[in-house]
């Protein structure tokens, strides 16, 4: 739930390319990895994970406006520029079939970027400190959670930034007629009409997504530290 | 499995659709989707929506199954609707139509193409290497959908989601995810094991000539 199940046309032109500038950009970061581990396993474990999280974001909890999403369990088992790419490929085959709008899937790779990344450092150094992997699993995916639906959360309120507005270009930066220092004043006030445009309900937005979310966070933080605890048990070393 | 279902109607059915090359058909969605995002009349908005279900028809695909399908995206879309509402009722369905309209627009190009074919074309723009994950995820999603249907029988077999039981529901859920994630692993393994007895270069070398009008 965590990405942002936005269609297409909601966001602004300029942040949903912003969104695929900076995806292009972290590629670019990790392009030497990726290269140098092109011939590895790490390309089929990557499909399987990314098959895993199509599988999981088509299950959808109805009553809560939820679906698990798996991508702190594939960030622990990927590492983080793997994960990145994963979430691109899955963000691109959710788009294929309406799950989120095609012009947002680099902003909803970001955000799930995020997720996975976080949930991976955090879960390293939890498990040290807590010493069970399933509290440090749970605990892990409720931050992580609770982080990227954040951001996700931000970029819908920028989205509402006129960037007209924003850099003084648009139509409130000549509101109030300047006078000059000579005062040619022709004593009738030129009046704009302002538009008015009612604002998207935030805070309505806010709540709804925060409601539903956070029963959804905690029942992912149970599943994913269920699934690593499983994985630990049948498979040790595999979290390693 | 939507996914499933979609790659079934674009490999198994024929039409007008099935057979326009796919390079045009994916230049043609990017255009429907670039329309539909800019135009702000609901009738315009509409009648994109009733060409789109013109195609649907034309390309005898299943109708009340694509509509289904397309209507899942609306389960989100409502609560941004609903907060979007102080903009009027006129807002509300521009952002209902728009849903539908992107979404129909995407299903419609999966229903008519085979997801290779896809990836083929979008070769000329994204890196090979970035190609050769798609299908390897594409394959993928096949296997493992395989596995899960064997996985949810004995879900069901363990007792599956009990309201009374919640503790024991989300040990089933997890365990079930837990070995789908396994055997994935596993069949992943096997899977590169078999790709580089075959001389596997990190990259799956596809024919785009599979994918033009003399396909059939």
């Amino acid at each position: 739930m965590s990405h942002i199940h936005l269609p297409d046309g909601i966001l602004p032109v300029w942040l949903w390319v912003l969104g695929w500038i900076l995806l292009a950009g972290l590629f670019f970061i990790f392009k030497g990895q990726f290269q140098k581990e092109k011939f590895s396993s790490k390309i089929p474990l990557l499909a399987m994970f990314a098959a895993v999280m199509v599988i999981s974001m088509s299950l959808e909890i109805v009553p809560l406006f939820y679906h698990i999403n798996l991508s702190v369990v594939s960030g622990i088992i990927l590492g983080p520029a793997w994960f990145i790419l994963c979430s691109f490929v899955v963000n691109l085959i959710l788009a294929s079939f309406g799950h989120g709008g095609i012009t947002v899937v680099g902003l909803n790779s970001l955000v799930i970027s995020v997720e996975g990344i976080l949930g991976y450092f955090l879960f390293k150094a939890l498990r040290r400190i807590l010493r069970k992997i399933s509290w440090a699993g749970f605990v892990s995916t409720v931050i992580s959670l609770l982080v990227s639906t954040s951001l996700a959360l931000g970029i819908v309120a920028i989205g509402r930034i006129d960037l007209s507005t924003t850099f003084g270009v648009g139509h409130k930066f000549h509101q109030e007629k300047s006078t000059g220092l000579l005062k040619f004043e022709t004593g009738e006030k030129e009046t704009h009409k302002q538009e008015s445009l009612p604002q998207f309900d935030f805070r309505k937005f806010l709540l709804l997504i925060l409601g539903f979310g956070s029963i959804g966070w905690i029942l992912e933080g149970l599943i994913t530290s269920g699934i690593l605890t499983y994985l630990n048990k049948v498979r040790p070393g595999i979290l390693e | 499995m939507d996914v499933a279902f979609l790659d079934y109607l674009a490999t198994s059915r024929k039409s007008f659709l099935h057979s326009f090359p796919v390079g045009l058909k994916i230049i043609f969605s990017l255009i429907l989707i670039g329309t539909i995002i800019l135009i702000h009349k609901i009738l315009f908005l509409v009648i994109i929506l009733g060409f789109l279900y013109l195609l649907i028809f034309v390309s005898r695909l299943p109708f009340v199954k694509i509509l289904l399908i397309s209507l899942y995206p609306l389960i989100f879309a409502l609560i941004f609707a609903y907060a979007s509402l102080g903009r009027g009722w006129e807002w509300f369905f521009i952002i209902l139509l728009r849903v539908l309209g992107t979404a129909t627009t995407m299903i419609l190009l999966f229903s008519t193409t085979p997801y290779p074919c896809i990836f083929a074309s979008l070769g000329r723009v994204f890196p090979e290497f970035l190609i050769t994950v798609f299908f390897m995820t594409y394959r993928s999603i096949f296997i493992l959908f395989s596995i899960f249907e064997n996985i949810r029988t004995g879900f069901r077999l363990r007792g599956g989601i009990q309201v009374k039981h919640p503790k024991r529901s989300l040990s089933n859920f997890a365990k079930a995810f837990g070995y789908l994630i396994l055997k994935g692993m596993d069949d992943s393994q096997r899977f590169y094991e078999g790709l580089r007895l075959r001389g596997f270069q990190g990259k799956i070398e596809h024919n785009r000539r599979y994918c033009t009008w003399n396909r059939r």
